[in-house]
């Protein structure tokens, strides 16, 4: 039988009641009847790591290596790559990482590798211009501790400070809602999380037709967060999360050149 | 956080110049509407923007410059950026705007280019 060439995803499940570790190996289980060459198992959402984690990563790597499939973990907090390091176990899920696979189209040049994983940056702040000024500011000083070049720092920032406008201008927040937001760095580059209780709103279904020229003629003053939110990171993922919750993943990858 | 205040100069008939701080983003990008468009209705259509303590733009600051170049050049004039750091060139480049927007280096040359002579 020929093998398919394109990955299956699945994430790692934050919280390991019996029905998502269940729920997790059924997926699984699919995912290698359709024998992919390769697994990525999304760690973005391990905010901690417990030893039944750790049990449910290490049968998985079973199961992939008794079905000659790859597996490869993706945006793995540093959490997890310290615990993974203290058990040994880095040489099994840590290296052999394919980075050249990533796109590297408005990545961020002369990032050097991730070797000493910085904690990862949480803020919670209410949607309004000044405070997100100041969060813009906290997460700048972030930014410069953990060694970016200032291209891509100031790119990160831009992207944060701008989706949080967008946020705050389209969610139609509550007196007292705050938006949640989550940054690290990890082995391909960055990471970012924005939560936020507001209505549905899905940056990513919204098509740019951007011309400068025509922009400037049509005296157009909005709609350039977006085009810089796009431009400046190379994947957005949307969510609607139990019908309550926005939650916007954007990545920016490290690039190769 | 934003300076709250746009700095004005008039430094010839007709060219002003304007330097709205360390930021320019949504807590400021209106007042900078305003005070461009209030230049333009008493008829000084060349303005100079002086970015030199300018740290950090947002979409909503280049917009507010981007909406307004079209009305000082149907006027005749324009509205010059200067002093521009390599932080906020970087975003004009990604929005692509670095063609259609006048950059000069210094105010020597933004004030050259409005007409006024040297010295």
């Amino acid at each position: 039988m020929n093998k398919c060439v394109q990955a299956g995803v699945l994430a790692v499940p934050v919280e390991l009641e019996t029905g998502a570790v269940e729920g997790f190996y059924r997926e699984f289980d699919l995912l290698l009847d359709g024998s992919p060459e390769l697994i990525e198992l999304d760690c973005s959402n391990l905010e901690h790591v417990t030893s039944s984690h750790i049990n449910l990563l290490w049968e998985a790597l079973s199961l992939s290596r008794e079905a000659s499939v790859r597996l490869r973990l993706t945006s793995p907090p540093g959490v997890l790559i310290r615990v993974l390091k203290a058990l040994d176990l880095e040489e099994f899920f840590l290296t052999g990482r394919d980075d050249d696979e990533y796109d590297g189209s408005s990545g961020c040049v002369g990032v050097p590798e991730l070797t000493d994983p910085v904690e990862q940056f949480e803020i919670s702040f209410s949607p309004d211009t000044d405070e997100i000024s100041r969060m813009r500011s906290d997460f700048k000083d972030y930014l410069r501790q953990v060694g970016l070049p200032d291209k891509c720092a100031l790119e990160l920032q831009s992207v944060f400070y701008e989706t949080s406008a967008n946020i705050a201008e389209h969610a139609q927040l509550a007196d007292g809602d705050r938006i949640e937001f989550s940054a690290r760095r990890t082995e391909t580059g960055f990471w970012m999380r924005f939560v936020d209780p507001g209505r549905p709103f899905d940056p990513t279904s919204v098509s740019l037709d951007y011309m400068p020229e025509a922009a400037a003629v049509n005296r157009r003053r909005r709609g350039l967060g977006l085009v810089m939110i796009k431009r400046m990171t190379n994947d957005i993922k949307y969510e609607r999360r139990d019908n309550r919750y926005n939650v916007l993943i954007l990545t920016k990858t490290r690039n190769q050149r | 956080m934003s300076d709250s205040q746009i700095r004005q100069e008039l430094i010839d008939d007709g060219v002003v110049v304007l330097n709205p701080g360390r930021t320019l983003d949504n807590n400021n990008a209106h007042e900078m509407v305003e005070v461009i468009s209030s230049t333009q209705e008493a008829g000084r259509n060349n303005i100079i923007i002086d970015m030199c303590d300018m740290e950090f733009i947002s979409s909503a600051g280049v917009g507010s410059i981007l909406g307004s170049v079209e009305t000082s050049r149907e006027a005749g004039g324009d509205i010059v950026l200067c002093n521009v750091s390599d932080a906020i060139m970087h975003v004009l480049v990604v929005l692509d705007l670095v063609d259609y927007l006048t950059i000069k280096t210094d105010r020597q040359q933004s004030a050259e280019f409005c007409g006024i002579p040297r010295g």
